[in-house]
């Protein structure tokens, strides 16, 4: 077969595999009658964030009886019951939150599945929807919303609820956009943010970040050599730990774990582009939420961080 | 009972610009991502293989594009120099250290749904191709075979020579070739546009 044949018949199959794309709605507008022209895309985004905030509240239900302390999940495919534990409270107030559910941004196409965390009564549960807050700085996750257009700035819009009784708590996500603004499509994320009866501070945390670190380690094939750990805010830590250029602009409190591990590993079960190889290497840098210890970014690398640049750093584990 | 029964919390702290109105610029530009776009996504897919990564690529050719915009668009080819910066933006996310951070999809990964079993085999045929090409190779076959360029339109796209693209589109097709070499056995279509 000559290459002219062969071309045609690569054509023919590119073109059956990569059909045109149907759906695609890249610069979707969310319309709200103008009151004026300046305040025009400015309520688009608001109305669009209110209706995800109130479409959330209706979604906040819980299934029966799990107990224990609120802790984070992934997504679910459980669809919400409409009865459930959470009712608006008045109560409430920024920062009083026991649980914290935050919309938005970790991709683009966002993720349409429920999202469930364990409550117990008494909990408040804070949304948050934010749109725009990354300001396009999140390569690594490809996720970005051009903010010069959409231009919602650092627009957030919290919600509180309490948990009437112990169970899980569901929250689902909508579709969000602002006039001339690409589609931004929001994200739920569930996690623990603050606990007049949990402890944050160091001391009961070091037993479990180990854990992390050392569950990280074998969970690659590898046994950890050290693990150090540092206490610094999310922005700042991703700006040391991550390639030159990523930013968050988010400020809540983490902890970064870098765990040298004692021989190259070879991630072969984490997602990557077709075609890219596994991510392998010494070093596995986690970084996690300070309150609930999940885990919001990582990497794999054979050059290790400094640590220092983000605080006292702790050895929780030497070899 | 307050009658504020949900608490809400409006942080408003973007620059002016946030209130600034509609022009003809962001009107024009507009107009040309919804005409572009599905052609954009389709390009974005095929050098990703992934279609939600296709957006992505193509969301972020058009945010960097964007601040260019008065400049590009007097040029005459916004789409040109659309697909040029896919093509860019493509090859250096690939060759950047791979990090994963906060990734949620709705399902896992699922290509193939839609077709019968033959189709199934043909697309892993194509998608086990397309992962062995070096993001530059990838670039000139979907260049050439998807998007019917020709050899001159691809190089001008892909600021090299016609004839790195016609060495690139040989060793894409020898790996093709070497792959599967029953490829085009059952398959027949029009000639890509240009020649090689």
């Amino acid at each position: 077969m000559t290459d002219d044949d062969l071309g045609r018949a690569a054509a023919t199959a590119l073109k059956a595999r990569f059909p045109e794309p149907d759906g695609v709605d890249l610069l979707r507008s969310v319309r709200t009658e103008p009151r004026h022209p300046r305040q025009r895309t400015l309520l688009a985004a608001a109305a669009s964030v209110a209706a995800v905030v109130v479409v959330t509240a209706v979604a906040l239900a819980l299934s029966a009886g799990r107990s224990g302390h609120p802790v984070a999940s992934g997504p679910s495919r459980s669809s919400p019951p409409l009865n459930g534990p959470l009712q608006k409270t008045p109560a409430c107030r920024p920062g009083a939150a026991d649980s914290t559910v935050r919309l938005g941004g970790a991709h683009l196409l966002g993720n349409r599945v429920p999202v469930k965390a364990g409550v117990k009564s008494g909990d408040v549960v804070r949304v948050i929807v934010r749109l725009g807050s990354r300001r396009l700085t999140v390569p690594a996750t490809q996720s970005h919303a051009l903010h010069f257009i959409c231009s919602t700035g650092s627009q957030s819009i919290s919600a509180y609820f309490r948990a009437v009784r112990t169970g899980s708590a569901t929250v689902t996500t909508r579709t969000a956009g602002c006039d001339r603004c690409m589609q931004v499509q929001l994200v739920a994320h569930i996690a623990v943010v603050g606990n007049n009866n949990a402890c944050c501070g160091l001391a009961s945390s070091n037993g479990q970040l180990l854990k992390i670190g050392l569950t990280a380690a074998r969970a690659h094939g590898a046994e950890a050599e050290t693990i150090d750990a540092v206490r610094s805010t999310h922005a700042h830590a991703v700006h040391v730990i991550m390639d030159a250029g990523i930013s968050v602009s988010r400020d809540e409190p983490v902890w970064v774990l870098q765990i040298k591990t004692t021989h190259e590993f070879v991630c072969t079960s984490c997602s990557r582009p077709p075609g890219a190889n596994a991510p392998k290497g010494h070093y596995i840098q986690l970084v996690l939420d300070a309150s609930s210890l999940q885990s919001t970014d990582n990497g794999f690398t054979n050059q290790a961080a400094d640590l220092t640049k983000l605080g006292h750093v702790i050895t929780l584990f030497s070899r | 009972v307050p009658s504020c029964v949900q608490y809400e919390e409006a942080t408003r702290s973007g620059p002016e610009a946030v209130l600034t109105g509609v022009t003809a610029t962001e009107d024009a530009f507009a107009a040309f991502v919804r005409h572009r776009q599905v052609e954009l996504v389709r390009l974005g897919w095929a050098l990703t293989g992934d279609r939600q990564l296709g957006e992505d690529l193509a969301q972020t050719a058009l945010q960097r594009l964007w601040p260019r915009w008065d400049h590009v668009s007097a040029s005459g080819e916004p789409y040109a120099y659309a697909q040029r910066i896919m093509v860019n933006l493509w090859s250096s996310w690939r060759g950047r250290r791979w990090r994963q951070m906060e990734r949620v999809v709705e399902t896992p990964p699922d290509r193939h749904a839609e077709g019968d079993a033959d189709r199934l085999d043909a697309n892993d045929e194509v998608d086990r191709w397309l992962a062995t090409l070096p993001s530059r190779q990838r670039a000139v076959i979907t260049l050439r075979f998807l998007l019917d360029m020709s050899v001159d339109e691809t190089a001008e796209r892909l600021g090299c020579s016609a004839g790195t693209v016609k060495s690139q589109t040989a060793k894409a097709l020898g790996h093709l070739r070497a792959l599967a070499p029953s490829f085009a056995a059952d398959r027949t279509g029009p000639h890509p546009g240009g020649t090689t």
